[in-house]
């Protein structure tokens, strides 16, 4: 048995260094479809600290490319979507993401069954790294706070 | 990372505190059935959510669950005699039942009646399932009784232990709700723990270490799926559930028991952790419960006559340099429960969340306090708390083989229910 007299404090963080460990993270905060837009928007309105945000309109290719460049600037790409929203442009999130070696955290608003849901996830799934399945939008923004917004 | 008054919001849940409500609004475990074993017998200190209360069994056998302290001088009630139904605080004589109410006070002619103005702040305690709950929250607001599925089999289907953790409960509950540290801490015991080894699904755990999550809310808390590739372009789906405010059920594996925590706060820097096994369709075996008794899978071994661990902060938890390096165990704790342990309590006992830096497969964490928040702030307005219906609670965490396209909610609906006679769905 390896035992310290100090084994109790050694085990206590009184006396940690109060310098930060961590440089701020870039997010890139992607509303996909409509409700996805619009979350995207309201939540970009709270002017977090390092979250830019973008809608991913596949229909306006220019500002589509201008959403996917901007992938190189950023720690982190976050993709929101509601139930029902248009999503074929998460592929293309997904895709520009990885090549720009970001990680994509999908969510889903999801309030209530509903009967496209599996069809939506069936998109989402493979555009994500990781996914949740969120009642309230405002967890949009709980999740940015909690990732370093 | 979490501000500093929303984490205060999140683990301080002494009386008058939105999380301290929120707690007090649910049944949570207070003691096992065995540390009141019978008639007088001997009373148990009990702190929970921050209060210090005495526990006893009377000469009928009733449960009671009190203030520790003597009404007259502030004596705990733990030095007193358990006799003639109630409990005698040794000072003076002064006598108690089980609702706290006083019955004798010797100094005061009983005519006088004083006795009857003297009341201790008193709770209930039922006996369910191996252990005595309490609800701390208002009367007439209390819930129905715990349905949790291992409360509800018969004793030789369940084992039951709990152990004190040095740490606030939250740090030590998103343990138990962080499938992603699996792959590292608690690598290994797949392979060589008796509860865990021989599972046809851990093959798929030791071959994909691209696991990947999906956090689901469900009515009474969370679903966490963690999912690797398995056979045919087929997904292994092990999915976790968490039922507010802090009970949790990991997946099974093959046939053996399901296993699971509750993370109940005594203070805000200690809470203790409460470990479950049950199969619901057989008893466990004596080798079985042997082995949970020894320490295995998530149980613990404890110093004799405590649930105190035995490796614990003052030893290094006996921490082994030698299986560290050679690969035995990663962490070089033995044992999952207290690799879970000494990493939690080396945070502190509270966690400064300022300081953290959260990634992606952190979700679940995140989630749960999202909800836990939610839920505090929302009862304060009057909405009832999530996970005090009796059909939240009679959930089952499940491991299957599922298609690529499916929502594994939809698709391991049934999985998730507890429905008695019912085979747990395990791989």
């Amino acid at each position: 048995m390896d035992m310290h007299s100090d084994a109790v404090a050694a085990s206590q963080v009184r006396h940690r260094i109060k310098l930060p460990n961590s440089r701020r993270r870039a997010i890139r905060l992607v509303g996909v479809g409509r409700g996805g837009a619009e979350v995207a928007r309201v939540t970009g309105a709270l002017m977090l600290q390092e979250v830019s945000v973008a809608v991913a309109d596949p229909g306006n290719a220019a500002a589509m490319v201008a959403v996917l460049q901007a992938f190189s600037e950023v720690d982190m790409v976050v993709v929101v979507a509601c139930a029902g929203d248009e999503l074929s442009a998460a592929p293309m999130v997904r895709q520009a993401a990885r090549l720009a070696g970001v990680l994509v955290t999908g969510i889903f608003i999801q309030d209530g069954p509903t009967p496209s849901t599996q069809g939506d996830l069936a998109i989402l799934r493979p555009s994500c790294d990781m996914l949740v399945i969120a009642s309230d939008p405002a967890y949009v923004r709980d999740m940015l706070v909690e990732l370093g917004a | 990372m979490t501000r500093r008054e929303q984490n205060e919001l999140l683990i301080q849940t002494g009386p008058g505190t939105p999380m301290g409500d929120l707690f007090r609004r649910y049944w949570i475990p207070a003691l096992l059935a065995e540390e009141l074993p019978e008639p007088d017998c001997p009373p148990v200190r009990v702190q929970l959510l921050s209060e210090r209360m005495i526990a006893f069994r009377d000469s009928s056998g009733t449960l009671g669950l009190m203030d520790e302290f003597c009404a007259h001088r502030g004596v705990s009630l733990w030095f007193g005699r358990n006799e003639g139904n109630g409990l005698r605080c040794p000072y003076h004589g002064w006598k108690y039942d089980t609702s706290g109410q006083c019955v004798d006070v010797p100094s005061e002619p009983v005519e006088s009646g004083y006795c009857k103005k003297i009341k201790l702040k008193s709770y209930p305690l039922i006996e369910r399932g191996g252990v005595l709950w309490t609800y701390m929250g208002p009367p007439e607001l209390q819930p129905p009784l715990p349905e949790y599925e291992f409360a509800t089999v018969g004793p030789k289907h369940r084992y039951m232990s709990k152990r004190l953790q040095e740490s606030n409960y939250l740090q030590a509950m998103e343990g138990g709700i962080d499938s992603s540290h699996v792959s590292f801490l608690h690598s290994g015991a797949l392979e060589r723990d008796p509860l865990f080894k021989g599972a046809k699904g851990n093959k798929y755990n030791l071959q994909d270490f691209q696991v990947k999550f999906e956090v689901v809310e469900s009515e009474g808390g969370l679903l966490i799926g963690a999912r690797r590739n398995a056979e045919e372009g087929h997904y292994y789906w092990r999915i976790t559930q968490w039922v507010m405010p802090c009970f949790t059920a990991i997946p099974p594996r093959g046939d053996h028991s399901i296993h699971g925590h509750f993370w109940i706060p005594i203070d805000d820097e200690n809470c203790w952790a409460w470990s479950y096994d049950y199969h619901p369709m057989r008893e466990l075996s004596d080798h079985e419960r042997e082995a949970m008794v020894d320490g295995k899978g998530i149980h613990v071994k404890t110093i004799p006559g405590t649930y105190i661990p035995l490796q614990n902060k003052t030893n290094d938890y006996l921490m082994d340099r030698a299986a560290q390096k050679a690969g035995i165990s990663y962490s070089g704790i033995e044992g999952i429960g207290i690799q879970d342990a000494s990493l939690q309590e080396s945070m502190g006992p509270i966690a400064d969340r300022s300081k953290e830096n959260l990634v992606s497969t952190d979700n679940g964490i995140i989630m749960a306090r999202h909800r836990l928040r939610k839920a505090a702030l929302a009862l304060a307005k009057g909405v009832p708390p999530p996970g005090v219906k009796p059909e939240e609670q009679r959930v089952r965490s499940a491991s299957l083989v599922l298609p690529p396209d499916v929502a594994f909610k939809d698709a391991a609906k049934e999985a998730l229910i507890a429905k008695e006679g019912v085979p747990v769905t395990s791989v």
